[in-house]
């Protein structure tokens, strides 16, 4: 136990840049979103849905 | 994108909380872990850039650079890692927050998808890389050569504040990639001629164009070594970066107006490699091999043809990393022989042989050798600016076969001959510097077997 | 040192540090004071030998720049001055930059998928040809999309 909350106390940092990886991910994730407000909007690029397809891209 | 700059940001605690023997270990890994994640922004599904959000976009020429950037950081740390080796501990783990800073920048920079908001990153480079010259620099030559360097480049490109400001304002919007689809004319006016001048400057002095050189020769030779990798291997591609997306703005006015330019920097190409042939300092005679090339990737910008841009893109990557390697090269000398000047370390192939070998490496790319990455870009501009016209071949072969001369040299100078009898005590090559030499030149070799991933945007 | 401050007092060296530190030696300060007597003798003999001592220190140790890496850590990598480290230092960068950046990852990159497609162009462009000249049209036609499929929007919207 104690040898546990010593390598944490001692490498902690490693976490740092994983976290900063999960949490662009998900920032990444959440601005996609943001982006479907104009899925499938362009006049050029417009084509009409399969039958059993809700969306052109997710 | 953000899955690029979140880990980078998060680089700068790690290099403040880490422990003191862990600090170089923790931020060469984790800049190489997002090196190597970077490399996911390579594959390219359409001829269409990506739009990751609001602000940020990438397409084939910016992801390359931005690839480069990531991949340099590690290597600017490793290289840095004797040079600072007296310093404090504040001082180092200042030194790589100023690194990692920059590279941030350059990161945003490539790929900010709004022109004003490229300018202001352009412009936030000049800060990290001024401080790392003026702070960490060598002689006392190095507060002149900021001062070159922040105010050539200041100057320049407050022109183009104006001018991005104008634009913004007659077009409504400033987004790359709206703009390539967009199709918008400035009229013959002298008003768009100026327009076109101030939009081209500030890129002009940091490529830089002949004439507008001053500042880099300066700031090269005394900026410490990540500070010279950096310069040489990515600043000097935000120029060619900006031209060559700045152009889609204030077209058609380049055709006429790029003549002189394109003359100017074939000529300079050819100046800057004859002085090249007589410098006493070797990392001058890298910066002015950096100019030449660079005149060259000027003319495939503004040639506007598809070829050439194809050529500009390559030999962007190619350069940067040839001359990256080239003042690693020099560096290690450098921390032999404690001074520049070329004749006083001569012979050095009898005492380091297998630096020897990466000396002749870094030289054979950096003349463009057959099988390189360097030919490629250099054979794609010399055509394409051929068929411009005809008569440039002669300033462009004499050009090639100049900068074989002052590469061969450089090599010969530093590696054959005899050696001088101060250079007994030379302690030998290290792990760190033959594995900083491999991780340049690796790249370069693998890229020559494939390289359509760099061919930029019009390929 | 002390033995240098004192042939340093003895000499004369007439930079104000160094008689300073000679003043706290007390054998330099005895001769000191004896030259201090005849002030105009002593002066000669500090010119002859001054050079000498300087030469040799600047030979020896020039920056104390030379130190011997290979004495604390025979295996020295250059990363760091801690053994330890040192070797892991060198095996992350190894792991890092060469298995995984340069294998791992010019692997990956040889394997992405068509990039731009290109490929698929080619290999589309190739069958569309062929269908084509089989049905006897025009290779190409002046229009991207089909003028049929695009569909306005009224000129007041």
């Amino acid at each position: 136990m104690m040898n546990l909350i010593l390598a944490v106390r001692d490498h902690w940092v490693h976490i740092l840049v994983p976290m900063g990886f999960v949490v662009g991910y998900y920032l990444d994730k959440k601005s996609d979103e943001k982006l479907t407000a104009f899925r499938n909007k362009s006049m050029l690029f417009k084509r009409n849905l399969k039958p059993n397809e809700e969306v052109t891209w997710k | 994108m953000l899955k690029i700059l979140m880990p980078t940001i998060m680089l700068i605690p790690l290099t403040w909380f880490s422990k003191k023997p862990w600090l170089w270990v923790n931020t060469t890994s984790y800049s190489l872990i997002i090196a190597i994640s970077s490399l996911m922004l390579l594959y390219h599904s359409m001829d269409m850039g990506y739009n990751f959000n609001g602000s940020f976009s990438m397409d084939t020429l910016s992801g390359p650079l931005l690839i480069l950037s990531c991949w340099l950081l590690p290597l600017m740390i490793m290289a840095s890692q004797n040079h600072l080796n007296k310093e404090s501990l504040l001082r180092k783990k200042l030194y790589i927050t100023l690194l990692i800073t920059l590279q941030l920048s350059l990161i945003m920079a490539f790929t900010s998808s709004e022109l004003i908001m490229f300018y202001i990153l352009f412009e936030t480079t000049l800060i990290p890389t001024l401080i790392i010259i003026t702070r960490w620099g060598n002689q006392n030559e190095r507060l002149n050569a900021g001062l070159y360097f922040l105010f050539y480049t200041l100057v320049g490109s407050l022109p183009l504040l104006v001018a991005l400001l104008n634009l913004n304002y007659s077009l409504g919007s400033m987004h790359m990639l709206t703009n390539f689809l967009l199709i918008n004319t400035l009229e013959h006016s002298t008003s768009s001629t100026l327009m076109w001048y101030a939009c081209m400057t500030a890129f002009m002095v940091k490529m830089p164009l002949y004439g507008l050189h001053l500042w880099l020769p300066k700031a090269h030779v005394e900026a410490p070594i990540a500070g010279s990798m950096v310069l040489a291997a990515i600043l000097l591609k935000l120029g060619g970066y900006g031209i060559m997306r700045i152009t889609t703005f204030i077209e058609p006015i380049t055709i006429q107006l790029s003549y002189p330019f394109i003359i100017l920097s074939l000529w300079g190409m050819i100046m800057t490699s004859s002085i090249c042939l007589r410098q006493t300092d070797l990392k001058s005679l890298i910066a002015y091999s950096s100019v030449s090339h660079m005149g060259l990737v000027i003319v495939a910008a503004l040639m506007q043809t598809t070829l050439s841009f194809m050529g500009a893109t390559v030999l962007m990557i190619a350069h940067g990393l040839t001359s990256s390697m080239l003042f690693c090269l020099a560096n290690t000398n450098y921390e032999r022989i404690h001074s520049r000047t070329m004749i006083l370390a001569r012979g050095l192939q009898m005492i380091l042989p297998l630096m020897c070998t990466w000396w002749l490496l870094a030289s054979l790319a950096n003349l463009a050798l057959p099988p390189s990455i360097n030919l490629l870009g250099e054979l794609m501009v010399i055509i394409s600016s051929f068929s411009w016209s005809n008569w440039s071949i002669l300033l462009l072969g004499l050009n090639t076969v100049i900068t074989a001369l002052y590469t061969l040299y450089m090599l010969i100078t530093s590696q054959r001959g005899k050696f001088t009898h101060h250079l007994n005590p030379l302690h030998p090559t290290m792990t760190r510097e033959h594995m900083l030499m491999t991780l340049h030149m690796l790249p370069l070799l693998i890229i020559s077997l494939n390289p359509k991933y760099i061919l930029g945007t019009t390929f | 040192m002390a033995a240098a401050l004192a042939v340093g007092g003895l000499l004369g060296v007439c930079s104000r540090r160094l008689l300073g530190a000679a003043r706290r030696v007390p054998v330099a300060n005895a001769l000191r004071w004896r030259s201090a007597t005849t002030g105009a003798v002593v002066t000669p003999p500090e010119v002859k030998k001054r050079p000498k001592a300087p030469e040799v220190a600047w030979q020896e140790d020039p920056e104390h720049e030379d130190v011997n890496l290979y004495e604390k850590n025979p295996d020295a990598h250059g990363f760091d001055d801690d053994p330890f480290i040192d070797l892991w230092n060198m095996r992350i960068v190894f792991f890092l930059g060469v298995s995984v950046a340069i294998v791992l990852g010019s692997t990956f990159v040889a394997y992405l998928p068509d990039h731009k497609m290109k490929e698929w162009a080619r290999r589309e462009a190739e069958i569309l040809v062929k269908i084509r000249e089989t049905q006897g049209l025009p290779l190409m036609e002046s229009n991207y999309f089909d003028p049929k499929k695009i569909i306005l929007p009224d000129d007041d919207e």
